[in-house]
């Protein structure tokens, strides 16, 4: 694939999509994806607790989640979170040295991680599914938490690498499996009014006890967790639905086209890349919202292309999710 | 305990240390009848003072001090491209640094992730603005210290308008002057400028950059979760303010520009 464009080669693609109808070399629609295959599950990385990989043309991104049980009285966090990590493939991106390709997974990076960090200071009511997410990590409040390794991996950027890296992220935490804990209290066997008096160390079972904010009082008594069944089994993650997505658009000064390709991508002089995070009723909310490139634009063509992108966004999150749900429920 | 780590050129703290424990004060409320901590309203943003000349030996360099919020900037700019592939435009290089003390928490002397994330974001700023066609075969170094930091989104936009100053200032051809503004988003409405604590009590931030002289944006970065009028109405309020801040950039570079010629004269 050509790295960089000549100035004729660049004219050649903005010329066509710019003519009507606007023509693109792959002859898609300029609103058109290309075919989006999804493997998710044990096929794609069996030790992980979810995992998927999605393909766009070109462009192929692995993201694997693997959870690990962090003790929270030794940390700053204080309760379940998110960390992210992207990884390219040298061959991803051949053309370029080592430190540019550390600057794109910095960039990936710092997208993804920012999406998936929650405001904890936040003091607005309306919970977000980070928090949602966040209670099904909870072990032992204030004690222990899972903390949720993301990791994604680009192994070819045949381009539009944000809405795939979003993609798999959101179809690798759509499978996650969260084992289900109980929490476990030792009691002192010579106090009175105590149900076991078999051994020193009694195991009570404190059942959805810790699940009410209310009863923390109780609760900070479990001393520890065990696992009730086996470790890929378990409930999914809640709030996945809202797990957010990207929509990359490619702008012009008169149109704007959708997953571009490599070629496109570099020959266009502004993208715009949107995350959306839809609500079960559907109502669209922004996750976040990069401008990239050397090109500018006017305000009002701006904001019409936040509403533009929500319909996309719509249309794609459909998709995708219809496909998650006959592969895995 | 000797740690594989320990380094006795460095000051290194106690073996042992405990974390003072402070008193539970009653938190300062951040708004109170439509003020902010600080007196101002809603939709305003701190004061600045912006001035350019601060670095001697660079081509440019400004700085720019909101609150708390204290930049410095300095341009080195255009440079010559050597070991490199020739190139029919410049390249912009945008570098921050944040000083040790410049944060609550002691930023370490190398280079951290969230340089690289802050210095993305102002040379999105500024990219459109530079007409790097002029510049063949050169680059465009932009080097930005952040002194002292309250609140991260205006230390994006303080930074952004302090770099284009400066590179007015180096005299490299722009197309307009970068100002930039930033918002949070919270249940009482829309606050213009946030700091820190402002920031963290807030549902998201947006901000916005772009040349008023020409009415285009050239940079919209958003965070947390907003809906979408909110997000309309965030940028709505950015952008109502683009003109005073535009004002206060000119101003600068007017007043440089008037210091420089008696200079001249005398």
């Amino acid at each position: 694939m050509a790295t960089i464009l000549s100035k004729a080669e660049k004219s050649y693609i903005v010329t066509s999509l710019t003519s009507s109808p606007p023509l693109r070399q792959d002859g898609r629609a300029p609103h058109d994806y290309r075919i989006i295959s999804v493997i998710t599950g044990d096929e794609v990385a069996p030790l992980a607790n979810g995992s998927a990989k999605i393909r766009v043309g070109g462009t192929e991104v692995v993201s694997a989640v693997r959870l690990e049980v962090e003790d929270l009285t030794s940390t700053d966090a204080h309760k379940g979170r998110i960390r992210c990590n992207v990884t390219c493939s040298p061959a991803a991106y051949p053309h370029l040295n080592g430190n540019q390709q550390d600057d794109i997974q910095s960039d990936l990076t710092s997208i993804l991680q920012a999406t998936f960090t929650s405001n904890d200071g936040s003091t607005s009511t309306t919970p977000t599914f980070l928090h949602q997410m966040s209670e099904t990590l909870t072990i032992l409040p204030g004690r222990k938490a899972w903390l949720l390794n993301l990791d994604a991996v680009v192994l070819s950027d045949g381009g539009n690498v944000y809405d795939v890296l979003f993609m798999a992220c959101r179809a690798a935490l759509w499978n996650t499996r969260v084992p289900k804990t109980r929490a476990v209290e030792y009691r002192d066997p010579t106090q009175k009014g105590v149900a076991g008096e078999k051994t020193i160390n009694n195991d009570v079972e404190m059942t959805d006890l810790w699940k009410s904010s209310v009863q923390t009082k109780k609760a900070t008594k479990a001393a520890d967790f065990e696992l009730e069944d086996y470790w890929d089994h378990g409930e999914p993650l809640a709030g996945r639905a809202r797990c957010p997505i990207a929509i990359t658009l490619n702008l012009l000064p008169t149109v704007h086209i959708l997953d571009a390709t490599r070629t496109e991508e570099q020959a266009v002089p502004l993208k715009l890349v949107i995350i959306y995070s839809f609500s079960q009723d559907g109502d669209a909310c922004f996750a976040g919202m990069r401008m990239l490139g050397p090109g500018d634009l006017p305000l009002e063509y701006l904001k019409g292309l936040l509403g533009e992108g929500e319909k996309y966004a719509k249309n794609l999150i459909l998709s995708l999710d219809s496909q998650l749900k006959t592969q895995w429920s | 305990m000797a740690q594989p780590s320990f380094d006795r050129r460095r000051v290194n703290g106690p073996e042992e240390s405990f974390p003072p424990i402070f008193p539970d004060l009653p938190a300062e409320p951040l708004v109170t009848n439509g003020k902010r901590r600080d007196g101002r309203a809603l939709n305003d943003v701190r004061p600045i003072f912006l001035q350019t000349g601060l670095i001697s030996q660079a081509n440019g360099s400004a700085y720019i001090e909101t609150g708390n919020t204290k930049i410095a900037c300095a341009v080195y700019a255009p440079r010559q491209l050597k070991n490199a592939q020739y190139s029919d435009v410049g390249r912009l290089n945008v570098e921050v640094k944040f000083a040790p003390f410049s944060s609550k928490i002691r930023r370490a002397h190398l280079r951290d992730v969230e340089d690289r994330s802050i210095g993305q974001l102002v040379y999105q700023s500024l990219l459109p603005a530079v007409q790097l066609h002029l510049f063949p075969k050169s680059s465009i170094d932009v080097f930005i210290t952040i002194i002292e930091n309250d609140g991260l989104e205006s230390c994006v936009a303080s930074a952004s308008m302090a770099a284009s100053t400066a590179l007015a200032d180096a005299g490299i051809e722009m197309l307009g002057m970068v100002v930039s503004c930033c918002s949070a988003i919270n249940d009482d409405g829309i606050w213009l400028d946030p700091d820190t604590a402002e920031v963290k009590a807030s549902r998201g931030t947006l901000l916005l950059a772009g040349l008023p002289a020409l009415g285009t944006i050239t940079n919209l970065w958003q965070a947390g979760q907003i809906t979408s009028l909110d997000a309309l109405r965030c940028i709505d309020a950015c952008h109502e303010r683009f003109k005073d801040l535009h004002d206060v950039v000119i101003d600068a570079l007017m007043q440089s520009n008037r210091a420089k010629q008696a200079q001249a004269l005398s």
